[in-house]
């Protein structure tokens, strides 16, 4: 019998030992999470996406000799040195390597001076990374991408191509080569497990960050660019067509409601220490000074013009103007409740030639 | 399955209860004895993991296991040459189990309800549940140490019938692609299934191990160790990155005719 015992005892203690928790491995990921620049002509926070980082700044700002200091994933290195002085003004590339040493990835760092344009016309895009389409716009050679959805779609699944996302080009265009398409879309499986059946098609002038897309989707809009004009009319061309069966949440069928898409432009004030204002007060926050928002709404196959004044709800200071504290933000959306996943899938909206009509 | 396995064992059991006051075994029975078959049914839970070996590095804590209910009835028949004998049986069983484990960078794709796919790095924690049923036949070599111990030694060869490999990730954050890719993070409620059944091995088979003790004239208690070899999934199925096997405890009891 104490063969017996000591046999069980050894297997019992061999599985024991053999299932053990192993040492964790190295970290494998390699981001900045945060950057440091001291510059008094740097307006904001900065924008840090996966492979990017934006500055906005004043004109004025020595881009010859600055000295980014990063913080990365704990063990992670990065090349040229964090705190080290470059030369920014011909563009920069930082390296970042994993602290397991098998993944690495680039920065690239981006200063914006020039606000944003005031005439879009929607010919500049490319595919990211082969997987969707990202608009930017080219003003005096300095690159401004638009925000979207898009990277979020990603995790739906549903983007196995380009043309499945739900902001996308158009080549229906006004004048030129194309034009925005936005398209709500459904999120398939996952995305109503997570109370999110749909995806509506949207472009804005502001960040998307990705990484709260999932668990807070309002916040994960920020709205809005710093803007040193004054803007007085908002203009373009669009067609819409709604989808046939408008859902909430829970993915249940209206059969009485019909989906409806938004475009505004919202200028606010930053001086009160909001650097940028979310999908949950873009529409509501005391600090909107201004509001254009396309209220009279045609369903077509053709191009519809709007042509609308801003609504001012403050004065409009010179003072603020001349020191960066306008922010302005631009939004197209194919589904006006797509932000509480109401919508129907297959609404479609493309926008063209669209223009802010500024004081000279 | 789990109905027929239940109805299976209920039968056993009241099989048992009946012959157990039976002191004058049938002509058929006598005649077994005397050229030394003897004939046993078994009923037993089957207790232990279907999991990979070593556990990987990714695996960085089990928040929780549940051995869930998992039976097994098995019908044996021995041939006795003195000590030694021989046991060929057959056996319906489920093997299964829940875990909750917390992972880091662990490479998975996860498969939607509606065939949707992403692959990337998960780090957070995963949700498995297993539930697989199995037609087995052991082959065990037995030797009787005493009077009231036996032990045995020999293999299984399983065809899996059903088989169901789900779970979800939740609280924690994904990459996509790989871990220098677009980071989502999901909390509170926010979570992402997969569902593995299909990619699941037919077969399975590895050694057993076993120990029974006669508590009564009728009625042995029985402990087996059944260690599946063969890796659970297909070969070509190479979304997660380590094979995993059953390793199984069945703990159970045999009525001896």
């Amino acid at each position: 019998m104490r063969i017996l015992r000591s046999l069980l005892l050894a297997i019992t203690t061999g599985i024991l030992l053999y299932s053990c928790i192993q040492e964790e491995a190295l970290n494998a990921e390699c981001d900045i999470e945060w950057v440091n620049l001291d510059d008094e002509h740097i307006i904001g926070e900065p924008v840090i996406e996966n492979n990017l980082i934006i500055f906005q700044a004043r004109p004025g700002i020595d881009l010859n000799s600055l000295s980014p200091e990063f913080i990365l994933t704990p063990g992670a290195k990065i090349m040229p040195e964090s705190g080290t002085t470059h030369d920014f003004s011909t563009g920069m590339t930082y390296t970042v390597f994993s602290e397991d040493g098998n993944w690495s990835k680039e920065y690239e760092i981006r200063f914006n001076l020039m606000g944003p344009k005031t005439k879009y016309s929607f010919e500049n895009y490319e595919i990211k990374d082969g997987k969707f389409c990202l608009f930017y716009e080219l003003n005096n050679g300095e690159r401004q991408d638009w925000a979207s959805g898009n990277s979020a779609f990603v995790f739906s699944g549903g983007g196995t191509s380009p043309e499945l996302f739900p902001t996308y080009y158009s080549e229906d265009a006004k004048e030129g080569r194309s034009a925005l398409k936005l398209v709500t879309s459904s999120t398939g499986a996952w995305g109503a497990d997570l109370k999110k059946p749909i995806a509506a098609g949207n472009l804005f002038l502001g960040t998307f960050v990705t990484t709260t897309a999932l668990t807070n989707p309002l916040r994960a809009t920020r709205f809005g660019k710093p803007f040193s004009l004054k803007p007085l009319r908002f203009k373009g061309w669009y067609k819409y067509k709604p989808g046939e069966f408008f859902t909430d949440k829970n993915n249940t069928v209206f059969y009485d409601r019909e989906d409806d898409f938004d475009i505004y432009a919202v200028l606010y004030d930053t001086s009160n220490g909001n650097n940028y204002l979310t999908g949950e007060n873009i529409l509501t926050s005391p600090d909107i000074v201004a509001i254009a928002r396309v209220e009279d709404k045609v369903v077509s196959d053709e191009y519809v013009q709007f042509n609308i004044p801003f609504n001012y709800l403050q004065n409009f200071e010179e003072e603020k103007q001349n020191s960066y504290k306008y922010n302005l933000t631009v939004v197209f959306s194919s589904s006006k409740t797509g932000d509480i996943f109401e919508g129907a899938v297959g609404s479609t909206l493309i926008v063209d030639e669209v223009e802010l009509i500024c004081e000279e | 399955m789990k109905k027929i396995i239940l109805l299976a064992s209920f039968i056993i059991v009241s099989l048992a209860s009946v012959f157990a006051n039976d002191d004058y075994p049938s002509k058929g029975l006598q005649w077994s004895y005397l050229r030394g078959l003897e004939y046993r049914l078994k009923a037993g839970f089957n207790i232990g993991g279907t999991s990979p070996l070593p556990l990987p590095q990714e695996i960085r804590k089990i928040n929780s296991y549940d051995p869930t209910l998992q039976i097994a009835v098995e019908a044996d028949v021995v041939k006795w040459f003195d000590k030694w004998g021989m046991l060929v049986g057959l056996r319906l069983e489920n093997k299964g189990m829940k875990t909750d484990a917390n992972v880091k960078n662990y490479g998975m794709k996860m498969t939607s309800t509606d065939g949707k796919v992403i692959e990337g790095n998960w780090t957070g924690n995963v949700v498995t549940q297993v539930d697989n049923s199995y037609l087995t036949v052991p082959v065990l070599a037995l030797y009787k140490l005493s009077r009231r111990w036996e032990v045995s030694v020999g293999a299984f060869l399983s065809y899996q019938m059903k088989g169901s490999f789900h779970g979800y990730v939740y609280e924690g954050y994904l990459r996509e692609g790989n871990p220098t890719g677009d980071k989502v993070v999901f909390e509170d409620d926010a979570q992402a299934t997969y569902d593995f059944s299909t990619e699941l091995n037919r077969f399975q088979a590895g050694p057993q191990v076993g120990v029974q003790w006669k508590a009564f004239k009728h009625l042995n208690i029985c402990a087996d160790l059944t260690w599946g070899v063969i890796p659970i999934f297909k070969s070509d199925f190479e979304t997660i990155k380590f094979d995993m096997y059953p390793i199984y405890v069945n703990l159970g009891f045999a009525y001896v005719f």
